[in-house]
């Protein structure tokens, strides 16, 4: 199955991310650079205490999972990517698990740091370690949603 | 093997082929046709990568009921492969051998055969037309089909490969499975067993009595 996830990998994630470059240096900017981490606490406590805010910040989550919804769906019309009709043939139950996969790593991953209290874990994290699979849960879920 | 009833396939209203009933047996079948009359747009439908009006059913999967099984046992092979140029040819190897069920033997033998080796890792925007067709040649036959569609298989490949695709052809037709060729070239008669030939005419099919009407 990874030759599955490669292709997809090379034909939808990496060309995204490529085509909006500027975009994820910008979130790179703001997740591990412009702000401190108290800040960054500061900003969830502030937002975890209005539902308005709740709302915006979803609002925004869901402009973003459109627009990557439109791309996905845009690149499926090339004549190019014709060969992902391919796809139809591989179980459902088996592409949703590789989609779901990096997801639950990076769950794992923080529930661990959150229970054991692994703060070298966070660092760690933090420092570009599990960025990989932050990364890829968001490619994933990203990717996959509109196949 | 195939069984067409009714089918009408329209681009944005407009009728561009209707069959209202054919059947195609067991064996390899040319379909000769003017540019532009149909001969892609049919295989392609035959292929379900476009949707239509009717049914198509090969052996005892019909399209429409059992859409998985019918396109894992019937391939198609483009007249003018296109694909993202920054893939290699093992990427989509190994895609379609996955989604196609194919084992690593034939996956070895078709790179081989195909002569695909020296470029196999190559980036597929630097290829010439004819590595192209080499690969979508490589494409068409991983798995275990019951019917392969190639359209216009011997265009742009080298005469040493056009050799080892009727080579190919043979071998795979006399395990058990159909062919569907078109090509505006004549195909070798003594090569190829070529069981009937139809042609795409006013947006329909006709079955022509011999070969050399």
């Amino acid at each position: 199955m990874m030759s599955v996830l490669t292709l997809l990998r090379k034909m939808l994630i990496v060309e995204y991310y490529r085509l909006n470059v500027g975009f994820l240096f910008l979130i790179s900017m703001f997740a591990f650079g412009i702000l401190r981490p108290e800040d960054h606490i500061a900003l969830a406590a502030y937002i975890f205490a209005s539902p308005f805010l709740l709302a915006l910040l979803m609002g925004i989550f869901l402009l973003y999972h459109l627009k990557i919804v439109f791309f996905v769906r845009q690149r499926l019309l090339w004549d190019s990517y014709e060969v992902l009709y391919q796809l139809v043939l591989i179980q459902k139950t088996t592409l949703g698990c590789m989609a779901i996969r990096p997801i639950c790593v990076v769950a794992s991953c923080a529930a661990l740091c959150r229970i054991c209290g692994f703060l070298w874990l966070e660092i760690w994290a933090a420092k570009g370690g599990c960025r990989y699979f932050y990364l890829c849960a968001a490619f994933a879920f990203d990717g996959y949603y509109g196949i | 093997m195939i069984q067409i009833h009714n089918l009408q396939k329209s681009y944005s209203g407009h009728l561009v082929l209707q069959v209202p009933s054919l059947y195609l047996p067991q064996g390899i079948h040319w379909f000769k046709g003017a540019n532009g009359s149909g001969k892609t747009t049919f295989f392609r439908t035959l292929a379900g990568m476009l949707p239509f009006e009717g049914s198509i059913q090969l052996d005892e999967w019909d399209i429409g009921k059992d859409p998985v099984q019918y396109r894992l046992h019937i391939n198609y092979g483009e007249a003018e492969p296109d694909y993202p140029e920054f893939l290699t040819a093992h990427d989509l190897i190994q895609f379609v051998a996955t989604a196609k069920r194919a084992t690593s033997t034939q996956v070895s033998h078709l790179i081989d055969i195909l002569g695909i080796t020296p470029f196999l890792y190559q980036p597929t925007g630097t290829y010439s037309s004819g590595m192209l067709k080499k690969t979508s040649l490589a494409l068409a036959f991983l798995g275990n089909p019951k019917v392969i569609i190639l359209d216009e298989p011997l265009i742009t490949i080298d005469d040493a490969t056009v050799q080892r695709v009727y080579e190919l052809v043979r071998d795979t037709h006399a395990r058990g499975v159909g062919f569907l060729l078109s090509s505006h070239q004549d195909f070798r008669f003594d090569a190829l067993p070529i069981q009937c030939l139809f042609e795409v005419k006013e947006k329909t099919i006709v079955q022509l009595s011999s070969i050399n009407d």
